[in-house]
């Protein structure tokens, strides 16, 4: 398949492309997961982000 | 020839619109073969636009700085009747009727359209190098990128392809270019200016600015593209003012060296040309204050989570058409698949205590100084970078400096440090307070003018 021969891993490496994205983002959120620790479950949320931090 | 002197040469009838016009048309005709900075040139239209706007003065009509002047605009800013690829295949049939907010101000302004310079697929990459376009070359060394996404930008701005061009900056899109490029370029405060019909990347990070040679022209472009939009649901509503550089008292003045983070991971001309650049503001009368940053590796864990979150939901419809994208691209998409829902709200979250912490550093120092880049240019197709003996991924480490800043919604740009002739430019990245563009843009000028000594 086109999509699978696109998405083959560089050589020398042995993961496939997703099994390397999906390693990246553990990692990512495993570092957002520690951050988030120190979040009170009742903090903002401030989506629309305005000038200079929005809502406050 | 600057903005600001093409100006001067337009009302001191030494060249028209025209003639301007041509000279940039002629210079891409030139260079674009071999640097690649225009996915689409708008000859025709230009040189009939020039030629009313020339009429226009000569009727006593001056629709001020900005009349008569060719610039550029990013290919994902819409712009009507012209074709806007976002350098991408997915919009091989977009309809042409939008206008973006800041395509319409320049307009208004009597800017010249050139073309719609080329850029990092979907703006979602710092090297510019399009797997559908083609590699957009650095005019000071063509086997190296000129940095992106707004790479074409960069490059048609340092050669003078254009004399400005406008920019997109999500995760530094605007300062990486300036940087590599060796030319100045402004992320406003986030909201300053319209997003309105800009093809969105991180809907909670996008910025719109403007690239040029120097802090005066960058100040030219922002006057005219700065100000309320009522279709940006983010637009500041404020009072437009000028951002004109005006003398600043530098005894007054105290410039922040970061202690942590920005110079952790450098390249040594790197370091040392920022270094330079506080001396000599320092030798001028202000005050270098070292200054403890908040936790930037956090700032820029949360800015990845909510990137790669936001630009999977603008895409993910698309992407069952596998064969549409890039690689890089494709691959960054599928990562935002796998961030989860409570993920991408704690990081969003977690940005507001961040980011009041990170504008506490400003109730100690006017600005911040720190490399835009943490490096100089590197070689088109070259995946990772060695600093400080670490190797590091060429995206990660050209971001690092740069992601955090987005995140804060804080104005910051990049300008050329002085550099051994025939070396790569680098890039003093200055940071200053939110919806304080006039006087960042004011000090700025003034490190513009310590440089040139």
């Amino acid at each position: 398949m086109p999509a699978e021969e696109d998405s083959a891993p560089p050589a020398g490496r042995t993961h496939s492309p997703s099994d390397q994205n999906r390693k990246i983002v553990e990692e990512l959120t495993a570092r957002l997961r520690a951050l988030s620790e120190s979040l009170p479950s009742d903090a903002p949320l401030a989506l629309l982000y305005r000038a200079n931090g929005g809502a406050e | 020839m600057t903005i600001v002197e093409a100006g001067q040469a337009l009302r001191r009838r030494e060249i028209t619109c025209v003639e301007l016009t041509r000279r940039c048309l002629e210079r891409i005709e030139e260079d674009n073969p071999k640097l690649n900075a225009f996915v689409t040139v708008t000859a025709t239209q230009a040189l009939e636009r020039a030629a009313a706007l020339d009429s226009e003065l000569a009727t006593g009509r001056d629709r001020g700085p900005l009349h008569g002047i060719p610039i550029a605009h990013k290919d994902l800013i819409r712009t009507r009747g012209v074709r806007t690829t976002c350098g991408s295949l997915l919009f091989a049939d977009d309809p042409m009727d939008v206008h973006a907010a800041v395509a319409e101000r320049l307009e208004n302004a009597g800017a010249v359209m050139v073309g719609k310079t080329g850029l990092h697929e979907l703006a979602y990459g710092v090297t510019s190098t399009n797997p559908h376009f083609g590699a957009v070359r650095n005019p000071h060394d063509p086997r190296c990128i000129p940095g992106g996404s707004s790479g074409g930008s960069g490059v048609a701005v340092s050669t003078g392809m254009a004399l400005g061009a406008t920019g997109t900056d999500t995760g530094g899109s605007i300062r990486i270019p300036a940087s590599f490029c060796g030319i100045t370029g402004l992320k406003p405060t986030y909201g300053l200016v319209s997003t309105y019909g800009i093809q969105p990347l991180g809907l909670t990070l996008d910025h719109a600015g403007p690239m040029a040679q120097t802090v005066a022209d960058v100040a030219l472009m922002l006057d005219a593209v700065a100000g309320f939009d009522a279709r940006d649901p983010a637009s500041v509503n404020r009072p437009r003012t000028s951002h004109a550089p005006r003398q600043l008292d530098f005894r007054v003045l105290r410039i922040g060296m970061p202690r942590n983070f920005y110079f952790d991971v450098i390249a040594p001309e790197t370091q040392a040309a920022i270094l330079d650049a506080a001396q000599r503001m320092a030798s001028l009368g202000a005050k270098i204050v070292s200054v403890g940053l908040p936790d930037m590796e956090a700032l820029n864990t949360v800015a990845r989570t909510i990137l790669l979150a936001e630009a999977t939901a603008v895409y993910r419809r698309r992407m069952a058409r596998r064969d549409l994208f890039g690689d890089d691209v494709f691959a960054l998409l599928e990562q935002g698949l796998l961030i989860t829902g409570p993920d991408y709200v704690d990081a969003q979250r977690l940005r507001l205590p961040l980011c009041r912490e990170f504008r506490a550093v400003f109730d100690k120092v006017d600005f911040l100084f720190a490399p835009a880049t943490p490096m100089s240019a590197p070689r088109i197709g070259q995946s990772e970078v060695e600093l400080g003996g670490r190797r590091m991924d060429t995206r990660l480490a050209t971001t690092r400096t740069m992601r955090a800043i987005n995140v804060t919604g804080l104005p910051a740009m990049s300008l050329p440090c002085p550099v051994p002739k025939g070396a790569l430019p680098i890039g003093l990245q200055i940071v200053g307070k939110a919806l304080d563009e006039a006087r960042l843009l004011s000090f700025a000028a003034a490190v513009e003018d310590a440089f040139s000594f």
